[in-house]
């Protein structure tokens, strides 16, 4: 992961803000309401095109490319209102997150039956496996519009290990999990990330950005406004007045 | 004036008998059939803007609707052909039709508010699919019942049409289809701007119509504004079909075949915007006007050897269609909305054109759309 | 549209009685059952009412084509396409132009009596049906292109566009197409000789259609219950998340329109086939969008079967309504009251399908009331045979005071605005019916013409309700539980 930098013109809901994320960190994003900051996940992701600046990941050039091809290079994006297919069930759900499912291409239905056979068997199993770990594998048969709102964060997490990410965007993963659940969703991901993910997630519970993150970027009105471990942040004449001593 | 002249001409209830006849079906072009068919470019012309009125008074009455409830309504071109059979009954009782017309305005105000009332406001929060299908219904209903009741036959309003004032030969001006239909053409066009511009009413449609929650939040009653819109397009509606009525003859059938027309107007003016409107009426009606020149031309054996070339005018709003959807969906007066549907394959050509697009258009993003 | 409250629960419990199917399997077989009884009455011979109930399975099974097309464009992949009509033309010209025999324009004197087609191919029937798949499903294709990023009513007017414009075109291309009298001779599959000709054809059209909806059936089920009918409904669902997940959706969405123009394009080719003539106008109007859409969502959209069922509903209404007018015309009954009490027999029996299922979808009838409630459907198809031999007027006023009766009580059941909504419009409608018979006491022909225009105008009708009231059709998608 390398400079990420973006610019916008006119009233700008992402400012010419360049930022960094180290391999393997859990960076934190925060930053008053409006400070642009799922928009440049957005961006990032590729649903929305920027004006300008570059950005790289893991030495390619990624902007201006469809969200479905940075997915296959290993960056992945959660929603902040949860984007779960309603109509579908939960394992459903993850299960289609699986990158290369040989029973997706239209083809192969009819010309390698086999491998499509094989192929969904072992995603089912890993699907299952990722449903454990995020603790909602006795719903995985439910339809996801039953799921309740912190359940449906879960569900996108899930979607989002599913397809193997090296880094993974999470849009305020915890707002609205209850609080046994934030600790434990949280010892989860530093677990991933041991494993050798990179996170970067924007969140308002202070409790997790300072205790969990390794480094914090504030943005404000588009613009980066600090960055560095938590406890410096924190003590950030600029941070304290544009944020946190509001 | 024109309206006082129109009186006056009307005191003898002569019938008018079809002057062109249709070979393509589209009925509404039968009346300029005559002069069109002979090609001449002056005659092409006055058809053309004849033609774009009836669509802009439609038009905007569409896009005023879609812009505001989100949907497109299938049923339009339907209402304006039962706005057009309104005005026929009122005549049949002995009312002018200038009053049969406004009270027809009226009429179908209330029936445009009904129908809010009584189906679509049901079908808001269902998307756009939903109230689309449910506005095919009421077409279909409008439509067959218009032919259950008043038979497939062409009916003319009972007034004297007259014969064109030549101007130069070849370039005619019809008393009534042409200077009747363009004063209130113009009549309704500028009461849409006045409305919309100077009113309190217009200026909490136009902020629905751009943003509805936003509306919403600054305390807009958005369900007055609903209402409102369905009158005001419904009554636009009418207009229009009497106007159809009187440029050819009523069918049935005469407002959905135009509907593709008003859709083609609405879409490359940009859906809500009613200026926009104004302007894609006039392009799409001039434009397939002006193709049968050219479609004439195919005719000829050494060209093309196209049979009854001026038929496929039709096809003109089609292709204006397809081409404003790939290159400027949101309108040629519209404004592109901030986050646009990316066209992944447009992108691709377009990168591999020049080395990075930069497109100073998003310039008006908006902090709220941000979302965090 | 997919999007059905979350609040309300299965139409039926697991093991429950599939009431849904009931409903849906009895409406059928009541239309063929009125179909036979009215036949006899007319003295049809046994074959004259095979070859009648034959063309009805070959025609339904056509439309359930079309519904399935529409159903992997609409119910699966939330393509909504208002131009069926247009694909269907071109796969009915496509194939008929690719089979015929030529066609030179005839000439009387001066006057072109028939201006002739393009073709003249004599291709084997089936090279026609693929040449007829491939040409529609490159026409989505070629619409869906520009129209499919932006959002769904965009796609809706570009096909409807492509429909209407299509319908002109091939009035007036008359040296390609045969302009308005269309192409005359499309020969049969088989060529039978002699008096049963009409029989054997209807039987083998039978034969053919129905093994190509089995394996469309197979084959469609396969595909939309693989993972890549998995990432269509996710497409349906959520477009946005689906290429966040990392799903090229756009080519997704193509293929899916294209397959979906393709299969409108063979039901065009079976039609050609089935009636060995065509013409522009009122096979491919817009109305058969319309029924179309009809079909799917009483059916159930993103449910095959519902499709089918759907499609053979619809058709069987359109088909029962023709028949009884025919025979009627034909002077079997001289008053027009047996066509119209068995019309709005008809009409009653939809109605009440509609409201049962908005009922027992959501629930507010018991086991007990729901029987009732059959009861009532079949009593609504079977008062019409028995009204030939009583007071047409009579029985008409019991339905009358039977439906309002029933109204009543679900209307004091259950207090809901919806349910309230639903009995008045039917209510209304029945009173529309009601309307039309005492103006075809006053004017007979003018009931007889506007036969037609009453029928699309109940098709509307059910459009407005099904959407507003049940949305998600009789026999709802299911959830697929995966191991």
């Amino acid at each position: 992961m390398n400079a990420v930098e973006k610019a916008f013109g006119g009233i700008r809901a992402v400012d010419r803000c360049s930022l960094d994320v180290a391999p393997k960190s859990i960076t934190g994003l925060i930053g008053p309401n409006g400070a642009g900051k799922s928009t440049l996940f957005n961006i990032i992701a590729g649903l929305y095109r920027p004006d300008g600046g570059e950005i790289w990941f893991n030495g390619t050039q990624i902007d201006g490319l469809p969200p479905y091809d940075i997915v296959g290079l290993g960056l992945t994006k959660t929603w902040q209102i949860p984007h779960e297919l309603r109509n579908l069930t939960v394992l459903e759900n993850v299960v289609l997150a699986a990158k290369g499912n040989s029973g997706e291409h239209l083809l192969n239905l009819f010309f390698r039956p086999r491998a499509v056979k094989q192929d969904e068997k072992q995603w089912r199993l890993r699907a299952r496996e990722i449903l454990k770990l995020t603790q909602l594998d006795n719903l995985a048969n439910e339809h996801a519009r039953t799921l309740s709102g912190g359940q449906k964060k879960l569900l996108e997490l899930s979607r989002a290990l599913m397809s193997d990410p090296t880094l993974v965007l999470l849009d305020e993963p915890v707002a609205g999990v209850n609080p046994a659940l934030t600790g434990s969703l949280m010892d989860l991901i530093e677990r991933l990330r041991r494993e050798g993910r990179t996170f970067f997630l924007i969140e308002h519970d202070m409790n997790v950005v300072m205790n969990r993150c390794d480094r914090v970027i504030v943005m404000h009105q588009g613009r980066k406004l600090a960055e560095g471990p938590p406890a410096t942040v924190k003590t950030d004449p600029t941070v304290i007045e544009s944020y946190l001593g509001g | 004036m024109g309206l006082r002249r129109f009186r006056s001409r009307q005191t003898d209830h002569g019938r008018h008998t079809g002057t062109g006849s249709v070979v393509g079906g589209a009925s509404e072009v039968a009346a300029l059939g005559a002069s069109t068919h002979r090609a001449i470019p002056g005659a092409t012309r006055a058809g053309g803007s004849r033609r774009s009125r009836r669509v802009i008074v439609a038009a905007i009455g569409l896009t005023v609707l879609y812009g505001i409830r989100g949907f497109a309504n299938f049923a339009y071109g339907d209402i304006a052909t039962l706005g057009g059979y309104v005005a026929l009954v009122l005549t049949f009782g002995g009312i002018s039709l200038v009053l049969g017309a406004i009270i027809t305005f009226l009429l179908l105000a209330a029936f445009g508010v009904f129908l809010e009332f009584a189906i679509f406001s049901r079908l808001e929060g269902r998307g756009v699919v939903a109230p689309l299908v449910a506005s095919v219904g009421v077409g279909l209903i409008i439509q067959n019942g218009i032919r259950a009741v008043a038979g497939t036959q062409k009916w003319l309003y009972p007034v004297t049409l007259g014969q064109d004032f030549v101007i130069v030969p070849g370039l005619g001006i019809h008393p009534i289809r042409g200077i009747l239909t363009l004063s209130v053409g113009v009549i309704l066009v500028v009461a849409a701007h006045v409305l919309l511009k100077y009113t309190n009413l217009g200026k909490a449609m136009r902020a629905t119509a751009d943003n509805l929650e936003l509306a919403k939040a600054t305390g807009i009653d958005t369900r007055r504004v609903t209402y409102a819109a369905w009158a005001v397009s419904c009554s636009f509606a009418s207009i229009a079909g009497v106007l159809l009525g009187l440029g050819s003859a009523l069918s049935p059938t005469v407002g959905f075949e135009s509907l593709l027309l008003i859709f083609a107007a609405v879409i490359v003016g940009g859906i809500g915007s009613p200026y926009g409107a104004m302007l894609g009426g006039l392009l799409v009606g001039m434009s397939q006007e002006m193709s049968v020149p050219v479609l004439v031309w195919l005719e000829r054996p050494d060209v093309l050897g196209l049979q009854f070339g001026a038929n496929y005018k039709v096809a003109v709003p089609f292709i204006i269609l397809i081409l404003v959807l790939i290159f400027r969906p949101w309108g040629i007066a519209g404004r592109k909305p901030v986050f646009a549907p990316r066209a992944f394959f447009l992108e691709r050509i377009t990168r591999s054109l020049r080395e990075r697009p930069v497109s100073s258009e998003a310039v008006a993003a908006d902090r709220e759309a941000g979302k965090s | 549209m997919t999007a059905a409250a979350p609040k309300k629960g299965p139409a039926v419990e697991p093991g429950g009685f599939p009431l849904n199917e009931f409903i849906v399997f009895s409406l059928i077989g009541g239309i063929v059952v009125i179909g036979i009884i009215s036949a006899v009455i007319a003295g049809a011979t046994p074959k004259g009412i095979l070859t009648n109930l034959g063309f009805y399975v070959s025609v339904a099974i056509i439309f359930s084509v079309l519904a399935l097309g529409f159903n992997l464009q609409w119910g699966y992949t939330g393509l909504f396409n208002a131009g069926i009509a247009g694909f269907y033309l071109i796969g009915a010209y496509v194939a008929a132009i690719a089979i015929t025999s030529p066609a030179p324009p005839i000439v009387v004197g001066d006057v072109v009596v028939y201006p002739g087609h393009l073709g003249g191919f004599s291709l084997p029937l089936v090279v026609g049906v693929l040449l007829a798949m491939v040409a529609a499903g490159g026409a989505a294709a070629v619409v869906a292109l520009p129209a499919l990023r932006l959002r769904a009513d965009y796609l809706a007017i570009a096909t409807l566009a492509l429909a209407v414009t299509l319908q002109i075109v091939t009035r007036n291309a008359q040296n390609i197409t045969g302009g308005a009298i269309g192409i005359t001779s499309v020969p049969p599959p088989i060529l039978f000789q002699g008096t049963d000709a009409s029989f054997l054809n209807a039987i083998t059209m039978v034969g053919i259609g129905g093994f190509v909806l089995f394996a469309l059936l197979v084959i469609l089920q396969f595909m939309s219950e693989s993972p890549w009918g998995r990432v269509l409904r996710a497409v349906r669902e959520d477009e946005e998340a689906t290429m966040a997940l990392g799903k090229n959706t756009f080519s997704y969405k193509l293929q899916a329109f294209a397959l979906g123009g393709a299969l409108m394009g063979l039901a065009g080719a079976l039609y050609a086939v089935t009636l060995g003539y065509l013409s522009p106008e009122s096979s491919f109007a817009p109305a058969v969008t319309f029924s179309v859409w009809v079909m799917v969502i009483v059916g159930g959209s993103g449910n095959n079967r519902g499709a089918f069922v759907g499609a053979f509903l619809i058709y069987g209404m359109e088909w029962l309504s023709v028949q009884v007018r025919d025979q009627a015309a034909s002077g079997l009954a001289a008053n027009y009251l047996l066509m119209s009490v068995l019309f709005i027999a008809l009409g009653v029996g939809a109605l009440l399908a509609v409201l049962a299922v908005q009922f027992v979808g959501r629930r507010v009838l018991d086991r007990r009331r729901a029987w009732l409630l059959i009861a009532a459907i079949l009593g609504a198809f079977g008062a019409a045979p028995a009204a030939l031999g009583a007071l047409p007027i009579g029985w008409c006023f019991a339905l009358f005071v039977l439906l309002f009766g029933f109204a009543f009580v679900v209307d004091r059941a259950k207090k809901s605005r919806r349910a309230r909504a639903g009995i008045y419009a039917a209510a209304t409608l029945y009173g529309v019916g009601w309307a039309f018979i005492l103006l075809q006491q006053l004017a007979p022909n003018a009931v007889a013409d506007s036969f037609f225009y009453i029928r699309l105008m109940i098709i509307g009708a059910l459009l407005i309700l099904l959407i507003i009231f049940r949305p998600e059709g009789i026999l709802r998608e299911k959830k697929r539980v995966l191991r």
